[in-house]
């Protein structure tokens, strides 16, 4: 189980200090899919960071299995990521000059494991995550995006980790192929009674979630809230720019509903940014009943 | 053992950049070994030069010409010598100049020389008379082997008035052994006869040190002393303690001096081959210390992942450290083929630039007096002739040497880096 309580991360940079996360809790189950969500630079990496001791918190602690981590010392850390973390980069973060099976086998090196069984359980958990058996050999240069991320999972999974962290693993794949990394990691989660948190920002990826965490300027937003359905229509924004389909107009519209039932009626929305979008994007799908919709609400000051 | 292969491998990841780093490498460490062996050749030159003038220091009267003249010396100022320290051996004599009918009935024999060009006329030279302690020293003092040719040896540490004859003296006196003549009135016998390396040597009688100041009536009187010093570093000690002693009433002449100036171009050559050495080594560490600079600042990223699953900074270290090792020793095995090629020639370049020096070195020798000159004069010049480095299976030891104190210095700075740079650097920009 891990538990993060009242986590804060501050930088400080000369005279200036930036919190990147601010007092954020949040409990996950053994075998739990868990997604954080949020606009870019509201602290999502680094959160994943500094659950995964890559990087230490500024206050608050970290439990997995009840062992606080933020206590142990850099030779202990090295040892607790080795055992019980796996990591999933956007970029895969393979070595480019070892072979996909090489690069399976690294943790498993560094935790001891003889070479004979590396070779073996590399080349089951590569079979596994469905990379065929012709492509153990090749180094990550000639393999596709997808079937890099694919040995980033495996490798990820080389020493039975009870967590995984990933950090946008389907950010540099099209939606086909991000749909499988989604899928084998929820198979992953369900099967090995594995711990995955995933940062990301497509919105597929947080659906498939068994539990949502969104972040706002470091802080973790209720679902429901406005903070929440604002960051949520922000990305649905994204979204629709990154894709520029019918779909992600139709999420759009989803969200920015969401956005003005969770506003409070005595607040009116001043964000004419969010207007601009809202035509912008009906505009560009030419969908009728959104530019309806945006003259009848009167939740928006006029833009100008 | 991950690690160290891993290193190995990385190598040639960027084979454009390893290949010029370890020609560059090469060439350093190649120049490296050539002024190590050039070091290690002179210091062997050095070290027989040393061996070859010895350790001595030559006690004469103020004022004395090759023994004779000057007041002579007393046991009273002279002291124990021997209990100097460092002082391994005394040879004590006395000098006399026999004149024949006056000093001896013997026969000089050399009589009627003319020198070459000299406008003097035809002279009788007197019979030299050597009372000493020892002649163990012989060769090494006046370069005579005193080879024994009828006869036996004389006992030194007595008054007894039995003596060695050169074969000069003997053929032109018809002395056989057992034959007497008298020295300053007393009577001697001749115990044996040798053969000297020339007409000046044979012209030499040998007495027990005791019996010629009895018979000179100069009892306790020395007129030249050698002292042996165990080693050419502990000379000035034992020349001051002994200048101590005599002021001003002795001339001390040291084969320190004479050693000095026949390694001097030797000292000069070591010394610039020293700083080359250092120089190529520092350079052969910058070099390495800047590639590794380089590819630690490009996989900064690939060093936070290592860390981030499950890389001790120990490992990452080592494999950091192996890649640079390799690179010095490949650039090593470059370095010894340059070694093998330029040894020779560049150590003829370092030793005819000491040998310029040399000539003036030798003739400003000739000012320690006419026996110790001539000596240091043929020292000085020889010290430099057939001088060669020599290439062996040391330079592979070397070449490795090399390399690994390259990599150590060149990789040292890197390696803080990498043991610094954080896991939550493969975030970076993500």
């Amino acid at each position: 189980m891990l538990e993060a309580k009242n986590i804060r991360r501050e930088f400080t940079a000369g005279d200036s200090t930036v919190v990147a996360v601010d007092d954020v809790s949040i409990a996950l189950e053994d075998g739990v899919f868990a997604a954080i969500v949020g606009p870019s630079g509201s602290g999502k990496s680094t959160l994943l960071s500094v659950l995964g001791t890559l990087d230490m918190p500024t206050s608050g602690s970290i439990l997995i299995d009840g062992r606080d981590i933020t206590t142990l010392g850099q030779g202990d850390l090295t040892s607790f990521r080795r055992d019980t973390v796996g990591f999933v980069f956007q970029s895969y973060n393979l070595i480019p000059n070892l072979s996909a099976a090489e690069n399976v086998m690294l943790p498993m090196e560094f935790s001891g494991m003889a070479l004979p069984e590396r070779r073996d359980r590399a080349g089951s958990l590569l079979s596994r995550v469905g990379l065929s058996q012709d492509k153990h050999r090749r180094r990550p240069g000639r393999l596709s995006g997808g079937e890099q991320q694919r040995v980033a999972i495996a490798r990820a999974l080389a020493n039975r980790p009870s967590l995984v962290l990933a950090d946008e693993p389907t950010g540099n794949l099209d939606s086909e192929t991000g749909g499988m990394i989604v899928a084998l990691l929820r198979e992953l989660a369900r099967s090995e009674r594995t711990t995955i948190v995933a940062v990301t920002h497509d919105a597929d990826v947080a659906a498939q979630a068994d539990e949502t965490f969104r972040l706002v300027d470091g802080r973790l937003v209720e679902p429901g809230s406005f903070e929440s359905a604002a960051s949520r229509a922000n990305a649905a924004y994204d979204g629709w720019l990154q894709h520029r389909d019918s779909e992600h107009v139709v999420e759009f519209a989803e969200a920015l509903a969401a956005l003005m039932e969770a506003a409070p009626t005595d607040r009116r929305l001043s964000s004419s940014k969010i207007r601009c979008r809202y035509r912008e994007i009906a505009d560009e799908a030419r969908v009728d009943a959104l530019l309806r919709k945006l003259d009848e609400t009167d939740l928006f000051e006029d833009a100008g | 053992m991950g690690a160290v292969i891993r290193g190995a491998r990385n190598v040639l990841r960027n084979r454009i950049r390893a290949f010029s780093v370890v020609v560059i490498v090469g060439l350093s460490i190649g120049l490296a070994l050539v002024m190590m062996l050039s070091v290690e050749a002179v210091q062997l030159r050095i070290d027989s030069v040393k061996q070859a003038i010895g350790s001595r220091i030559t006690i004469v009267p103020a004022g004395s010409v090759m023994g004779v003249g000057g007041v002579p010396l007393s046991d009273d100022q002279l002291g124990d010598v021997e209990g100097i320290p460092h002082v391994i051996g005394v040879v004590k004599r006395l000098r006399a100049q026999l004149q024949p009918g006056v000093d001896t009935n013997l026969r000089s024999s050399i009589e009627n020389y003319s020198r070459p060009g000299s406008e003097m006329g035809p002279i009788t030279m007197p019979i030299f008379g050597t009372g000493t302690n020892t002649l163990a020293h012989e060769k090494a003092i006046d370069g005579n082997e005193l080879k024994i040719i009828a006869g036996k040896m004389i006992e030194l540490s007595g008054e007894s008035h039995e003596v060695l004859v050169g074969k000069g003296i003997a053929d032109k006196n018809n002395l056989r052994v057992g034959a007497t003549f008298t020295v300053y009135g007393s009577e001697v016998t001749v115990a044996g006869i040798f053969a000297g390396k020339n007409m000046w040597a044979d012209n030499i009688v040998y007495f027990p040190l005791p019996a010629l100041q009895q018979m000179k009536s100069e009892a306790g009187l020395i007129s030249m002393m050698y002292v042996d010093v165990d080693s050419v570093d502990n000379i000035p000690s034992v020349q001051q303690a002994l200048v101590d002693r005599l002021g001003m009433s002795a001339d001390l002449t040291t084969t320190e001096d004479i050693f000095n100036q026949a390694v001097g171009p030797l000292i000069e050559v070591k010394r610039i081959a020293t700083q080359n050495l250092i120089v190529s080594l520092v350079v052969g560490a910058v070099i390495i210390f800047l590639t590794m600079l380089m590819i630690v600042r490009e996989r900064r990223r690939e060093i936070g992942v290592l860390k981030a699953i499950g890389a001790s900074s120990a490992t990452v270290v080592t494999q950091f450290m192996v890649e640079a090792f390799v690179l010095a020793v490949l650039g090593s095995m470059v370095g010894a083929l340059i070694g093998v090629v330029a040894t020779a020639p560049v150590f003829n370049q370092l030793v005819l630039a000491g040998k310029a020096n040399a000539g003036d070195n030798a003739a400003g020798s000739l000012d320690l007096g006419f026996k110790a000159g001539w000596a240091a004069y043929t020292i000085v010049r020889g010290a430099t002739n057939d001088l060669h480095a020599k290439v062996g299976y040391g330079m592979a030891l070397y070449g490795v040497l090399a390399a690994l104190l390259v990599a150590v210095l060149g990789g040292a700075a890197p390696a803080w880096l990498i043991a610094r740079i954080r896991p939550a650097e493969v975030m970076r920009n993500e």
